[in-house]
């Protein structure tokens, strides 16, 4: 074992003893409850392990009795953390296996969900209702029907052209995104610079500050199924990311798989852009970071994505609510985190992909 | 008895370019058919049209003499496969991981391989002598290993025929001579194979049949030692011909013939 | 028959000698002729003011000059006068009239001050003699009375004036038409009496409802003077436009970014920073120097208040032992000001503490575990962006915070510019605030200030229901 190590400069990480490889998996997967545990009980309003506890389990059991008086941990627990605690785990989940499946279906190890312009589209549709209506709901419905519009726009416009559809249809999933972009930028331009357009400015930044548990249950619907049917697809994806050809010898649909996979990432993608905002790296840098440590094998590599993407956001998230009195944006973290993360990788990874 | 048998087949990739012009192909069972021909003849689109993926525009396929293209895919790929030229996926799969692939049309609607394919697997790859790579990097191994990669990968597919596509194009002589006779070797069990080659020399040493095609027709179709001659050869490759005789591998051999001797 | 003569010549002379004075003063009731009574040591720029008001009003005006040579006459005599002019200007003449009023003081010169009499106007509109006497005084301190000045050399061609960014400026005199692209230095040319020189300018507040409707009451003519040219605001212009418009002064902000460009047309640009207490009053101070002497003296009764009204507060909240601590928020329940903004030295200033001192920078996020440390008394919010107070009191996990189990959430008033932003009008702000947290300690009227405030700097006479109805 050791000797063939030697032989394969950079391939350490990942070929050890099939045990071993397990193992990892393994922990893997378990990381995200003990750190949603961990990170429930942290915040700058000090709050002892015993009072999360006793919220928690108040609130499971629905027997908090408001009439009492308000009390600032239940509150605290229950409609600041948990609803926050959820929100980016189930985000964090979602945008990364997204990011997974869409670098199989496109072939390509650069690629996230935005890749057909589902965020774009997203973007442009809550800054659009942002100045015309401002109220929380209706920016997040807009934001979720554009991000759908955009994709549509991308796939049936990319059937117009018959040659080469994987590259035509990255090529007008770039320009869409590109249109919606400057849309947005044209919405920017007109918005009232003293109210309007720090506001969109703020939504496209990406947090999850206003999450409240009213947004809890449609994210994790759409999430959850989401989920559910990429894991369920996940030995597909390892035929259909040889090739189209090789995938229709062997049995497969690959237009009709593709498809699935695009309405099923980009309905996931939408939701997690409404409830999140713009939150970039997180597609792009945890399946390499997930790749690195289980392979490329999608069996493994579905559910290891979805559970580093879920630890990943939850970590960011808790820093940006608790280092400092006021709340950092996602996005300073998420590149400061994962850029080195992902230099690293690429030092260390040379098995993962070509 | 018949396996697959194409009938009439034509198909062109733009209207006024015709690949293909009324072909028919027989497979027997059992059979080690080669597929000759000059590049761009056309072999790669047959083969794609005889292994089910993509349909003729004129003309029909038959599997036991049912219409290829009216099968469900799934059953189809479990009767018929087709062995790609080797090529570098972008990720960097084991390679009981690509064996593992052949096994899809096995598997049910969300299933994923479970012992019994794991079995027939690790079947494959000792068949082509690359046990002791199986958890090797596809990606990191030679030409050769990759072609018998992608080899064991159809075997693990358990079809009635195998259509490989140039399995030795790209390969030095050693390891030509490895895939090549690994394949001669695996003749003869339940399987028939549909080999296409550019190099002649392949056909006579291993053939049981030899297809010649030139433009996108068959100009010959028969036993090697009849169809293989200097007459067929250098009207099919447009240059001519000459064919030797080794006594030693009690062999034929083609060579080009040069215009001067010497 | 001599002697009948002499007895008829007496009377006669006597009857027009009681006549004489009394035919004074009723030609001073007579709606075409305006007396004007100011000091002999004005007489040269009097004359002068007197002559091109008299030909530049339609159908001439005749205005009776009477010339003193000291001041008390001038308080002796202005019963008899309908506009008085003397070195002595600060202190009203003691008339009181059955109907009418005394005016604030013009200043026409550095030294030397007007005032009219407006003797026959009660509450609201001014009678037609009382309105001509107004209109005088206030061409004379406007551009064209600033002119004869100039040319009499009493008054400087041009003035060298040092910005808020520090650089000099030099500004020819009189400035005729301005151009305050910096929606907040409109507000100071407007509480200098200066708007009518306004040929375009950005209104804080303005675009919304609410502010829409206060500005009008303000000026009925603001819109057109928003709209004059088609994009004006501090990142970017149309600069073809604003040189259409010739303007002979522009306000900007240190932070407006198309001033390079704007450097072209040549004229004067003055770069204002007026973020804190003591920036606004040197603001004040600058514009006034910029627009003449009796917008010099507007800014001086202008910065005076704003210094007195401070110290009243300080006196009155400086012996509280436990000062109510504040949360500012702005268009999101958990945006908050941070430090080093205006919104917290008003804060401050009225006697509070605020929570959010130590954040630096703008508008700052903070989430509600930080607020529940803090855990505020008061929390004030800003009457723009949507901001409402059911965001607090409507929600669940606010309900703990004292201010909101108390009651104490409250929205800041705003007429046209909101008074928590850095204009003139931020003065009731303060006092506004410090009623609001303080309201048995504070002894300053909200209503009753704004009402003075805003008569005597925009010239608005705001009822005592609209005055009660913004101060709640």
């Amino acid at each position: 074992m050791r000797a063939l190590s030697r032989r394969l400069p950079g391939a350490r990480v990942w070929i050890h003893s099939e045990r071993r490889q397990a193992a990892l998996y393994l922990l893997i997967l378990l990381l995200p409850l003990p750190v949603a545990v961990y990170c429930i009980g942290l915040g700058r309003y000090a709050i002892s392990p015993e009072e999360v506890v006793r919220a928690l389990l108040d609130f499971a059991l629905g027997r908090h009795d408001a009439s009492a008086g308000p009390d600032i941990a239940y509150n605290l627990v229950t409609r600041v953390r948990l609803p926050r605690i959820a929100a980016a785990m189930l985000i964090g989940a979602n945008l990364a296996v997204t990011g997974a499946t869409f670098q199989g279906i496109f072939r390509n190890p650069l690629v996230d969900s935005n890749i057909l312009g589902v965020t774009s589209g997203a973007g442009f549709g809550a800054a659009l209702m942002l100045l015309l209506v401002g109220d929380a709901l209706e920016v997040q419905v807009s934001s979720f029907f554009f991000g759908l519009i955009a994709v549509m726009l991308a796939y049936f416009v990319s059937r117009l052209y018959h040659s080469a559809p994987l590259l035509v249809l990255t090529l007008v999933g770039i320009l869409i995104g590109s249109f919606f972009s400057s849309l947005t930028s044209l919405l920017k331009y007109v918005a009232d610079p003293l109210d309007t357009l720090p506001a969109i400015t703020y939504w496209l930044m990406g947090g999850l500050t206003d999450v409240t548990l009213d947004d809890i249950p449609a994210l994790a619907a759409i999430s959850l199924l989401g989920m559910v049917v990429l894991w369920g697809v996940r030995w597909r994806l390892n035929v259909l990311s040889m090739g189209d050809n090789e995938a229709l010898a062997l049995g497969l649909n690959p237009a009709r798989l593709k498809l699935l996979i695009i309405v099923c990432s980009t309905l996931m993608t939408a939701m997690a852009v409404s409830v999140g905002g713009v939150i970039g790296w997180v597609g792009l840098v945890i399946p390499h970071a997930a790749r690195t440590l289980v392979g490329p094998d999608h069996q493994r590599l579905i559910p290891a994505t979805m559970a580093l993407g879920a630890v990943f956001l939850l970590l960011i998230d808790t820093m940006s609510r608790t280092l400092l009195p006021a709340e950092v944006p996602l996005g300073v973290f998420t590149g400061v985190v994962g850029v080195p993360l992902l230099l690293v990788i690429l030092r260390v990874n040379r098995t993962g992909w070509r | 008895m018949t396996l697959l048998e194409a009938r009439s087949v034509s198909y062109s990739y733009i209207p006024q370019q015709t690949v293909l012009s009324n072909v028919s192909l027989t497979v027997p069972d059992r059979s080690v058919i080669y597929l000759l021909g000059h590049n761009g003849c056309g072999k790669t689109t047959l083969l794609e049209i005889l292994s089910g993926i993509r349909p003729p525009q004129a003309g029909t396929v038959r599997l036991n003499g049912h219409d290829l293209y009216h099968i469900p895919s799934a059953r189809r790929a479990q009767r018929v496969g087709l062995v790609p030229q080797m090529h570098l996926p972008v990720f960097a799969y084991t390679v009981r991981d690509v064996v593992m692939m052949g096994r899809t049309p096995h598997l049910r609607l969300f299933g994923t391989p479970g012992t019994h394919d794991r079995a027939i697997v690790d079947a494959a790859i000792e068949q082509v002598g690359l046990a002791a790579l199986c958890n090797r990097p596809y990606t990191e191994l030679s030409g050769g290993e990759r072609q018998l990669t992608l080899i064991a990968r159809g075997l693990a597919q358990q079809t009635e025929v195998l259509l490989l596509d140039e399995p030795a194009a790209h390969l030095d002589p050693r390891n030509q001579h490895r895939v090549l006779e690994t394949v001669s070797q695996l003749a003869g069990q339940n399987v028939s194979f549909v080999i296409s080659s550019h190099n002649p020399n392949s056909a006579l040493l291993y053939a049981h049949h030899v297809v010649v095609m030139k433009a996108g027709r068959i100009v010959a179709d028969g036993r090697p030692a009849e169809v293989l001659t200097e007459s067929v050869l250098s009207a099919a490759y447009e240059m001519p011909v000459e064919v030797i005789y080794s006594e030693k591998n009690a062999a034929r051999a083609i060579m080009p013939r040069r215009a001067n001797g010497g | 028959m001599a002697k009948r003569l002499c007895v008829y010549g007496l009377l006669a002379a006597l009857l027009a000698g009681a006549l004489v004075p009394g035919a004074v003063s009723a030609r001073a009731q007579t709606p075409d002729r305006l007396v004007v009574l100011a000091l002999e040591s004005a007489r040269a720029p009097v004359e002068a003011w007197a002559a091109a008001f008299a030909s530049a009003i339609e159908g001439g005006a005749a205005l009776d000059l009477q010339f003193v040579s000291t001041a008390g006459e001038i308080t002796a005599r202005a019963g008899e006068a309908a506009v008085i002019v003397s070195d002595a200007y600060e202190d009203a003449p003691p008339i009181t009239f059955e109907c009418g009023y005394v005016s604030d003081v013009f200043l026409l010169l550095p030294g030397l001050g007007a005032r009219y009499l407006a003797s026959n106007s009660c509450g609201g509109a001014l009678d037609p003699r009382d309105a001509l006497a107004r209109d005088f005084l206030r061409f004379v301190t406007g551009p064209d009375g600033q002119q004869i000045a100039v040319d009499l050399g009493l008054l400087p061609a041009a003035v060298e004036v040092a910005d808020q960014s520090g650089a000099t400026v030099r500004v020819p005199q009189p400035v005729r038409r301005i151009a305050s692209p910096y929606s907040i230095a409109t507000y100071y040319v407007y509480t200098v009496g200066a708007a009518d020189r306004l040929v375009v300018a950005g209104y804080l507040g303005a675009r919304d409802p609410e502010g829409q409707t206060g500005m009008l009451k303000l000026d009925p003519n603001f819109e057109a003077i928003a709209n004059a040219v088609s994009t004006l605001n501090q990142k970017e212009a149309n600069i073809e436009e604003l040189a259409a418009l010739q303007p002979d002064l522009i306000l900007a902000s240190t932070r407006t970014s198309w001033l390079d460009a704007a450097s072209a047309l040549g004229v004067p640009i003055l770069r204002f920073e007026g973020e804190s207490p003591q920036a606004l009053q040197d603001a004040m101070t600058l514009i006034g120097a910029a627009l003449g002497p009796h917008a010099a003296y507007q800014a001086e009764k202008f910065n005076a208040y704003y210094n007195s009204t401070l110290d009243a507060i300080l006196a009155q909240t400086q012996t509280i032992a436990e000062p109510l601590r504040v949360y500012f928020s702005g268009t999101e329940p958990l945006r908050v000001a941070s430090g080093e903004m205006y919104q917290t030295a008003m804060v401050e200033a009225a006697g509070g503490v605020s929570v959010t001192a130590d954040l630096i920078g703008y508008w700052n996020d903070v989430n509600l575990e930080q607020v529940a440390i803090w855990n505020p008394d008061v929390i004030l919010y800003v009457p723009y962006g949507g901001a409402n107070a059911e965001a607090f009191t409507g929600a669940a996990e606010w309900s703990a915070i004292r201010a909101v189990r108390e009651g104490r959430v409250y929205r800041l008033p705003k007429l046209s510019a909101p008074w928590d932003t850095p204009v003139p009008d931020s003065i009731l702000g303060i006092i506004w605030i410090a009623q609001t947290l303080y309201p048995g300690q504070v002894n300053l009227d909200c209503a009753a200030e704004a009402m003075t405030f805003y008569r005597q700097f925009y010239g608005y006479a705001m009822g005592e229901e609209e005055a009660h109805s913004l101060c709640k």
